[in-house]
């Protein structure tokens, strides 16, 4: 929190450097008509990111039924609840740190955005490393065939590529601060997403293969979040 | 307070799409955000227009106005986004600013003298002090000239200053305190002539 002394304290600092704008223009007399040309109301935006939000579920889930679950999969049940516990409480956060109204409605904090945008990230890196399922040997040497990699890639580029313009779609002209961090915490969330569907559909047992083919969606998103949240989404 | 209430409840009842409610939004609005991004570019000219942007912004974004939120840092944060725009649409086409008071800003020496002969020294005083404030801070950075003028001369908190510039208390209270530093300094340098004051 601040300290509400400090306000005072600065006034009574600097009470004697002059305003160098004394004299005001007169406002305007009368009406002012509004802008002529349509923007969206708030009941429209809802409705935009409703849509938005359904395509989100539903289009993961559509590329995971096309794609086709892991093998094994029975036997890795317990471990890709617990990924998907995580991934998922990955996502609400960076769409929290992103879309929230915060204080007074100009979001949370950009440093929680910044945050959460660098540790999703980090925290990928980090479990693909240490958390396996319990019969699987972690292989750090190989990266395991490229053209399995290619395949995984290509599946989270599926995903993510429409999960990312309908999100960016729906923040547009929404953010009046730290746009890029905003439209990056959302990108990573829909690299996270892409990185939950290959967690559900790959069972390539090789440590680099899952760092970096179903890392890189995620990386992807949340460079790309950053640049067009930052272009499209800042008011 | 009641003021700033009843302007959001306007802000409110325009992004649920009364087209009525943008002469109230306007009306409480139009001059704090004049005289704020006049301060910013240290000109009339460009902050008519950047004023107009900002009504234009607002109106294209009116939809995201949070329910509940407070449209005056919302407001501000969106004429520091036309602002910071403007100037690196500058920066780009390689222009520089004009100096301090060549632009039109409305300085209290620029009203005609009418009292007596001191009165006027007074005002030729401080139509110098006006000028020099706006030269330094016209050639401060960005970040703590909007950081002063938002804590001097708009009277937001150093909290309220933090959440329309997208940064941290401390870094604002640290930027505020840089500008106010180079303006001591060069108002000290300004009296030191005249009286020997260590500008303090």
């Amino acid at each position: 929190m601040v300290d509400n002394d400090d306000s005072e304290r600065f006034d009574e600092l600097w009470a004697d450097i002059p305003d160098p704008l004394v004299s005001r223009p007169a406002p305007r007399d009368g009406p002012v008509p509004g802008p002529s040309t349509a923007s969206l109301t708030r009941r429209e935006i809802h409705g935009r990111r409703l849509f938005a939000l359904a395509v989100c579920v539903l289009w993961p889930v559509a590329v995971l039924r096309v794609v086709g679950t892991r093998q094994g999969i029975e036997d890795a049940l317990t471990f890709l609840a617990n990924q998907t516990v995580v991934w998922g409480a990955l996502i609400a956060l960076s769409v929290f740190a992103s879309l929230s109204k915060g204080r007074k409605g100009l979001g949370e904090p950009v440093r929680l955005a910044e945050l959460v945008t660098l540790a999703a990230p980090a925290a990928f890196m980090v479990l693909a490393l240490f958390w396996l399922p319990a019969d699987r040997r972690r292989t750090y040497a190989e990266l395991g065939p490229p053209l399995q990699a290619l395949g995984c890639f290509s599946v989270g580029l599926l995903v993510l590529a429409p999960l990312l313009a309908i999100a960016i779609w729906s923040v547009r002209w929404a953010f009046p601060t730290g746009a890029g961090w905003r439209g990056a915490a959302l990108g990573a969330a829909c690299g996270l997403g892409a990185a939950l569907i290959l967690t559900l559909h790959c069972s390539v047992p090789f440590v680099g293969h899952v760092a970096l083919a179903h890392g890189a969606p995620l990386l992807l998103g949340a460079v790309l979040g950053g640049v067009t949240g930052a272009k499209l989404g800042r008011i | 307070m009641a003021r700033e209430d009843s302007l959001d409840e306007a802000m409110d009842r325009y992004s649920r799409g009364d087209a009525a409610a943008f002469s109230v939004v306007y009306a409480g609005l139009e001059l704090k955000l004049r005289s704020f991004l006049t301060r910013l570019t240290g000109a009339t000219g460009p902050a008519e227009d950047l004023l107009q942007e900002t009504f234009m912004r607002i109106h294209r974004a009116r939809g995201s106005f949070a329910p509940g939120g407070a449209v005056v840092p919302w407001a501000y944060a969106i004429a520091r986004n036309a602002w910071l725009d403007h100037v690196r649409a500058h920066k780009a086409r390689g222009k520089t600013q004009l100096p301090a008071g060549e632009q039109g800003v409305a300085h209290p020496a620029a009203e005609p003298a009418t009292g007596p002969e001191a009165d006027a020294e007074q005002a030729v005083i401080a139509h110098e002090t006006a000028i020099l404030v706006e030269t330094v801070l016209a050639r401060l950075p960005s970040t703590q000239r909007e950081a002063f003028v938002l804590l001097r001369y708009e009277g937001m908190s150093v909290e309220d200053a933090a959440d329309v510039l997208g940064s941290t208390t401390s870094a604002v209270k640290l930027r505020a305190f840089r500008a106010y530093e180079a303006l001591r300094a060069a108002l000290g340098q300004k009296r030191a002539p005249q009286g020997g004051d260590d500008g303090r």
